[in-house]
Order: structure tokens, then sequence, then C-alpha cells
């Protein structure tokens, strides 16, 4: 899995809380992107068996809107999540630079 | 009668159409699902404005539209994140080169429509810089396609 920055925000968003359900608007405005991007992405992950998807079951509280469909990361996907995550972090940690002040030199 | 927004009626004649190019197993489902956030984005209570919801909903729609062509599941998808290879890929600046004949014939049909002298005399000028400026748009472009095709354009 290559983490480009959409799948980060998006893997962010399913790591918040774990045991959340999400529908496809949901994530849209929680990791701020476009359903061209999101969608593809979510397809991937659940044929990676990563993300898994459920139909929100038809009840009366629902206000007569059709059923949504709800994404939530399987056990694999949490651990492929968080290492994920935890290697670009590294991976940023190294590439920055280490600002290192010049030892002060002393007067003549 | 029904009672949706336009908005979300467009919007779902959109995803309708970009649901046709998926194969037919996956087809319904994927319809509802995406038509089934239509009513969340008209009704957003965090969007203020009317406009802007109407805007995000159409938005949505598109990037459906666009989405059927990348999902693995589409006849002819690319490989995700991958674009398509053009066979013979469109040089850039051809569209404002076509813009620029147009609007030259246009600028020729008007000065031999009306006779000169008149008061239309002093419109003449403005009205040919468009297709020179057009004409300018259209080949500078196809020099930096050419130039980005061939590599020589330096890395920022």
């Amino acid at each position: 899995m290559r983490l480009t920055r959409p799948l980060e925000r998006v893997l962010r968003v399913f790591l918040t809380d774990i045991s959340a359900r999400h529908y496809g608007y949901d994530l849209m405005k929680a990791a701020g992107l476009p359903s061209g991007t999101l969608y593809p992405m979510l397809t991937r992950l659940q044929d990676q068996g990563l993300v898994t998807s459920q139909w929100e079951p038809q009840s009366a509280d629902a206000g007569g809107r059709p059923p949504r469909k709800y994404y939530q990361l399987t056990g694999d996907g949490i651990r492929v999540a968080r290492l994920e995550l935890a290697q670009a972090a590294q991976a940023a940690h190294r590439a920055k630079p280490h600002a290192v002040r010049p030892a002060p030199r002393s007067a003549r | 009668m029904t009672s949706r927004p336009p908005a979300q009626r467009i919007a779902e004649h959109l995803i309708r159409r970009a649901c046709r190019r998926l194969p037919g197993e996956i087809r319904d489902e994927r319809y509802r699902e995406w038509a089934a956030e239509l009513p969340a984005i008209v009704g957003d209570p965090d969007i203020r404005f009317a406009f802007l919801r109407t805007s995000r909903t159409l938005r949505y729609a598109a990037g459906i539209y666009r989405t059927t062509r990348h999902l693995p599941q589409a006849a002819d998808a690319p490989a995700w994140g991958e674009r398509q290879p053009a066979i013979f890929p469109r040089p850039e600046g051809v569209i404002p080169a076509i813009a620029a004949v147009i609007a030259w014939a246009a600028v020729i049909g008007l000065a031999r429509a009306f006779p000169p002298g008149g008061p239309w005399t002093s419109l003449i000028l403005p009205l040919a810089l468009l297709p020179s400026t057009l004409a300018v748009i259209a080949i500078v472009r196809f020099v930096r396609w050419l130039r980005r095709r061939s590599g020589q354009t330096p890395q920022p």
C-alpha cells in the first residue's frame, strides 16, 4: 500500500475512533476529500480487505431518507493503518532537518 | 410530484449516467450508495448558504462521474491513480488555435459585411486583437507542450 496524502487523511479519520462507522459524505467532510478521490480509494481499501462496508438497516428515525452504506476499518485495516501512519511519521521526522545551533564563540 | 430540490435531481441524473459505465452486477448497488448521500449534502447544516450546498451537491455528482472511470470494476478503468495513456496525445494549444481561426473568420466577415468608413471602423482594431491574442496563447502553449514532451523543460 502506497501511503498518499489523501489516503493518510482517510486512515486518520478511521483511526480517530476505530469503532465508528462512516458513510461517504461523512468521510469526505472529515478528510476534506472530493468524492472523485474518496470512493476509488474506499473501493481499493475494500478490495485489499482493509475496510468493510455495511448497509444501514432501514429505520423509522431515518426520516424517510434512503439507507446509507457505512465503512469501517477491519482488524487487519487497523493494524496496517497504524503501521503505515507510524512509518510515515518516522519518515517525516527523519526528513526534517535538525536545527543545530552553533556553539557561541568565546569572546577574545 | 416530487419534493426533492432540483440540485438533487440533477445530481441523481448525473450519478445514474455515471453508473451506466459500471458492470451490471454492481451498478444498482453503487447508484443506491451514492444517491443515498445526496440528502445529507443538500441538507448539510454545516453549510450555511443554499447556493453553496447546491454547488457541493453538483461537485459531489461530478466527482462520482469521474470516479466511475477510475473504479477498478469499471470495464475500461485504468489502474488506480494512473491515467489512461492517450494513443494520440492532444497537443496543448489546440483549443486557442481553433478559437483564433474562428475569431479571425468572424472579424473578416464583419469587416466585409459593414462598409468601411462607418462608426464601427474604430471597433475593427480591438476586435482584431482578440484572434491575435488567442494565436499567441496557442503558440506559447504548443511550444511549452513540445518542450515538456521532449524533456527539455527545466525542473523547478
